[in-house]
């Protein structure tokens, strides 16, 4: 048996999870590969036109998928945490399933329903593997295991970017946005890139401790949105920290929660700490040049104003 | 949103406030809503806070918002949003949020109003509640019967100049008898219209997110449009069934209860998203179930819960046979271009309508329900 994984949208928070959980199972892996230019099209090809950026692209991952495995993991996030406050998926995350049934009838879809108000994670992935046909100690095994690898992933990841804030000398600019947009650098139009290459040190938010924003002595009424909530309190803790210059904020046209992440990031969070904030709103039709004539302005500014108060 | 104002107006005169009664949405507050809300915020948002603007011009040192707290829409954040751009703009207010949270301090608030006496406000809550919940109902029926009526009246505008003159005696009249009796009454008088002898007028439900398929100002009046080209449009949900599930968690859909219509809508929509999508597609099956001639659906643009269902519905509607236009409205919406749409999709349902036989030939019923559970 094989199933596929669409290296999109949920893939890029959860990714050592999966393909460690499928393999511990002995299901053989199959993925869609990096983003390029054909898939997306096939994407926004079938996506009805308001849809976002990240899940047209999603929707040519998993076309690529159709015709080669028995099966795609498609997940749903729903509830992501229930304590100290609900927190949820945002809409297009709760329907995927659904979503991509009715858009690529065609396809033969596994899903992993994650919602902690009803059972555990790992409860979660015990009732897809039995689905598989596997039994549920077996599975547990599989999913504790994945949670090792992906934490130890994760804890890498979070080393690497706090010895770079440490480092001196350089201009440190903090990227906010969700993972499927940072972690892939063809929708994000090498955004990333082209800020380090502007001689820029990038702290990426998915990468620093920064926790669900209820945990921080907030004044800040939290979202209900879990992904969002991470970009929020990452957002306090780059405002806060002196040794970071700017921020640019990453997201795509049709993100409905962006327009209120980014109102409460500048109205509360902006408020008292003066921060220089660069949005990029993404979609297909955005142009390379025009992202990187972008960011090499606000380097220079930022690197003006550095000058100007040492 | 549509004509709520006169049952939360009672409600809230009774629990004593003065209430300002604002203006209905209209150009002004779009254009305010459109210059200081999140650029790409939607449609309901840039409305509802161009309505402040309005209120608190004529004097309102209270704003009261309905809703909030743990939602997957961006609804749930529109009270928080909207008081922050307020203040930051140099308005000053009290804000209160009727939601899930919050009710102790709505409580104090009630208590206060009534000079700290628990039985004065308990007894005004439930006379307030009382009057409101029966204006509500009666505003409820004069919207009903005008839209059965509509597409039948001889003399175009009669429904509209009754329901008019209905409504204003409703949000006049603050005694609850005097309200029972004013529903036969009602119903008289529209019965008494002057009918033209069509015999079946389409059928279309009209389903989506709740504010546009409720407020005529967002939608273009669509009903009475539809009315007046002699089709019958049935919102799947309407003012008073809004205000008493969202407010007080009182289900009015009678006939189809919330339950019965969440497990009709599973095997396609398992979650409800946020908004009233898990419903809205119920309301779509049932609508080809009950032989409605079409679905229109109505969304602003952007809209979370309804952009991720969309293909959904698509998949329902092909599925069932029935069909579906979606209209996406924001602030550069032209009223041409919308009805211009509603009418190319009036005709290819008359002209289904006129074929139905062979329709019926080449689609037999049985093969309509065939919904894979997943």
């Amino acid at each position: 048996m094989a199933v596929g994984i669409p290296q999109a949208l949920g893939y890029h928070y959860y990714n050592p999870l999966w393909t460690t959980f499928f393999r511990d199972l002995g299901i053989e892996v199959v993925m869609s590969g990096q983003t390029d230019r054909k898939k997306l099209d096939r994407g926004i090809n079938i996506a009805p036109g308001e849809t976002c950026l990240p899940l047209k692209c999603y929707l040519g991952h998993a076309l690529a998928l159709a015709g080669k495995t028995e099966r795609i993991l498609v997940p749903r996030l729903v509830c992501l945490r229930t304590k100290p406050a609900i927190r949820l998926g945002c809409p297009k995350m709760i329907g995927l399933p659904d979503m991509i049934r009715a858009l690529i009838p065609d396809a033969s879809i596994v899903t992993v329903n994650i919602d902690l108000r009803q059972q555990s994670e790992e409860a979660s992935y015990a009732a897809l593997a039995r689905e598989l046909g596997f039994p549920a100690r077996r599975a547990r095994q599989a999913y504790a295991h994945g949670v090792d690898v992906a934490r130890a992933r994760q804890n890498e990841r979070i080393a690497l970017a706090r010895a770079s804030v440490e480092s001196n000398g350089r201009l440190k600019i903090g990227m906010l946005g969700h993972a499927y947009l940072l972690y892939d650098d063809f929708l994000n139009l090498g955004l990333l890139k082209k800020t380090r290459a502007t001689g820029a040190t990038v702290i990426n938010c998915r990468e620093i401790e920064a926790g669900d924003i209820d945990d921080g002595p907030g004044d800040i009424h939290p979202l209900s949105w879990y992904f969002e909530n991470h970009v929020l309190s990452a957002a306090r803790r780059f405002c806060t920290d002196e040794r970071i210059s700017g921020i640019v904020y990453l997201c795509s046209f049709g993100c409905g929660a962006a327009s209120i992440t980014a109102e409460v990031i500048e109205s509360e969070i902006g408020r008292g700490h003066p921060v220089h904030m660069l949005k990029v709103v993404l979609d297909e039709h955005t142009g390379e040049t025009g992202i990187a004539t972008r960011i090499e302005s606000f380097v220079d500014m930022l690197n003006l104003r550095r000058e100007r108060e040492l | 949103m549509g004509n709520l104002n006169i049952a939360l107006g009672a409600l809230l005169r009774h629990l004593g406030c003065d209430v300002v009664q604002g203006q209905k949405p209209n150009k002004r507050s779009l254009e305010m809503g459109v210059r200081y809300a999140p650029e790409l915020v939607c449609l309901p948002f840039k409305v509802t806070l161009g309505d402040m603007f309005g209120a608190l011009e004529r004097g309102a040192d209270t704003l009261l918002f309905i809703g909030g707290g743990d939602w997957s829409c961006r609804y749930g954040y529109y009270g928080r949003i909207q008081c922050s751009i307020l203040r930051r703009l140099g308005y000053e207010f009290r804000s209160i949020f009727v939601g899930n949270k919050d009710i102790k301090f709505v409580a104090s608030e009630i208590l206060r109003m009534n000079s700290g006496s628990w039985t004065t406000a308990i007894k005004n809550w439930t006379r307030g509640f009382a009057v409101a919940w029966h204006k509500s109902k009666l505003v409820d029926e004069v919207e009903s019967l005008a839209r059965h009526f509509r597409p039948h009246e001889q003399n175009r505008g009669e429904c509209a100049r009754l329901s008019h003159k209905f409504l204003k005696r409703i949000d006049d009249e603050d005694r609850v008898l005097a309200l029972r009796k004013m529903k036969k009454e009602i119903r008289e008088e529209f019965c008494s219209i002057r009918r033209t002898g069509q015999p079946a007028p389409l059928r279309i439900m009209l389903v989506g997110e709740s504010y546009c398929v409720i407020e005529p100002f967002v939608n273009f009046d669509i009903i009475e449009k539809l009315g007046e080209l002699g089709v019958h449009a049935e919102p799947f949900l309407t003012a008073h069934r809004w205000l008493f599930y969202h407010a007080m968690r009182i289900n009015e859909d009678r006939g189809f209860p919330r339950k019965e219509a969440r497990a009709l809508a599973q095997p396609v929509w398992q979650y409800n998203a946020g908004g009233e999508d898990q419903l809205s597609i119920a309301y779509t099956i049932r609508a080809a179930q009950q032989g409605f001639d079409g679905v229109i659906h109505l969304m602003p643009f952007s809209c979370m819960p309804e952009t991720a269902a969309l293909p959904v519905f698509e998949r329902v509607c092909r599925l069932y046979n029935i069909p579906f236009l979606n209209i996406s409205l924001d602030e550069h919406t032209g009223v041409a271009g919308v009805y211009t749409r509603i009418e190319a999709f009036l005709d290819v349902l008359s002209q289904r309508r006129a074929r139905q036989d062979s329709v019926e030939n080449v689609y037999p019923r049985s093969q309509r329900v065939a919904i894979q559970h997943p």
